[in-house]
C-alpha cells in the first residue's frame, strides 16, 4: 500500500459501468515523512476521504475489487484508510539481535525479573548391552 | 488510474482474435496539472466514446482487460472514463 494526499476529485459522466456512483479522488503520492514522492494516482474512494487528508492507498486489483465488492470491475487503486499518523523509527523491536540496534536508537535494558529457574537435566538412559 | 489526453487513433486490420472490434487510441499520459508526462501509449477504449483531444482516465495492467466486454483479451491499457472536470478540493495543496 502507499501513502497519498487527496488533492482533488475527478468528475466523469461517461465511464465504464463499474465506476457509476463512485467517487474518484486525485491523490498525490507521499513518502513516509509526508513529503510528495512524485506522481499521483486516481483512486476510488471507499472510506469517505476529504480534501487534504493523508490516505492509505491500495494499488492491487484483486484486493481493490474485494474491498469494493465489485468482482470484474476494472479498478486497481482504492482509498482504504485515512491516516492519523505515520511513526518513523519505531521498528527497532524487530531488528535482528545479531546486528545490534541501529545508530540513534537508544536501547533500554530489560528490568531485572525473577531469577531464572534452572531445570536439572534428565538422567541419561542407560544403553543396553 | 492516470489522466491522459487522446492524441490519435490506431488502425490495425490484422490483430489477435480478442481484439476484434476493440477501438485503439493513442494517449499521452498527463500529470495532475494536465502537463504531458512520459511517453505515449496505445490504449483500448472501454467507453466506446473517447475521441482525439479528449481528456480521459485510463487503467493499466490486468485491470485494463477487466474493462473490456471479454476480460480475457490482450489489453494492458484501457480508457475507462472521460473526464468532465478535475476539481482541486478546498483545503488541499495546489
Amino acid at each position: 500500500m502507499k501513502l497519498g494526499r487527496v488533492v482533488g476529485t475527478v468528475v466523469s459522466t461517461i465511464n465504464a459501468p463499474a465506476f457509476d456512483g463512485r467517487t474518484l479522488l486525485l491523490c498525490d503520492l507521499l513518502d513516509p515523512s509526508g513529503a510528495p514522492a512524485g506522481g499521483y494516482v486516481i483512486a476510488v474512494d471507499s472510506v469517505g476521504a476529504g480534501a487534504g487528508e493523508t490516505v492509505l492507498l491500495l494499488d492491487e486489483g484483486n484486493s481493490a475489487r474485494q474491498v469494493l465488492s465489485a468482482p470484474g470491475a476494472p479498478i486497481r487503486t482504492v482509498v482504504v484508510g485515512i491516516v492519523d499518523a505515520v511513526l518513523e523509527g519505531t521498528l527497532a523491536m524487530v531488528q535482528d539481535a545479531r546486528s545490534g540496534p541501529p545508530p540513534g536508537i537508544v536501547t533500554v535494558p530489560a528490568a531485572a525479573g525473577p531469577a531464572p529457574v534452572t531445570v536439572p537435566a534428565p538422567p541419561r538412559s542407560r544403553r543396553r548391552r | 488510474m492516470q489522466l491522459a489526453r487522446v492524441v490519435g487513433t490506431v488502425v490495425a486490420s490484422v490483430k489477435s482474435p480478442g481484439l476484434q472490434g476493440v477501438k485503439l487510441l493513442v494517449i499521452q499520459p498527463l500529470d495532475r496539472h494536465l502537463r504531458p508526462v512520459g511517453g505515449q501509449l496505445v490504449a483500448a477504449d472501454a467507453v466506446h466514446m473517447a475521441g482525439p483531444g479528449e481528456l480521459v482516465y485510463f487503467v493499466a495492467a490486468r485491470e485494463a482487460a477487466q474493462a473490456m466486454p471479454d476480460p480475457f483479451v490482450p489489453v494492458d491499457h484501457a480508457i475507462v472514463g472521460i473526464v468532465d472536470a478535475v476539481s482541486p478540493l478546498a483545503g488541499a495543496e495546489p
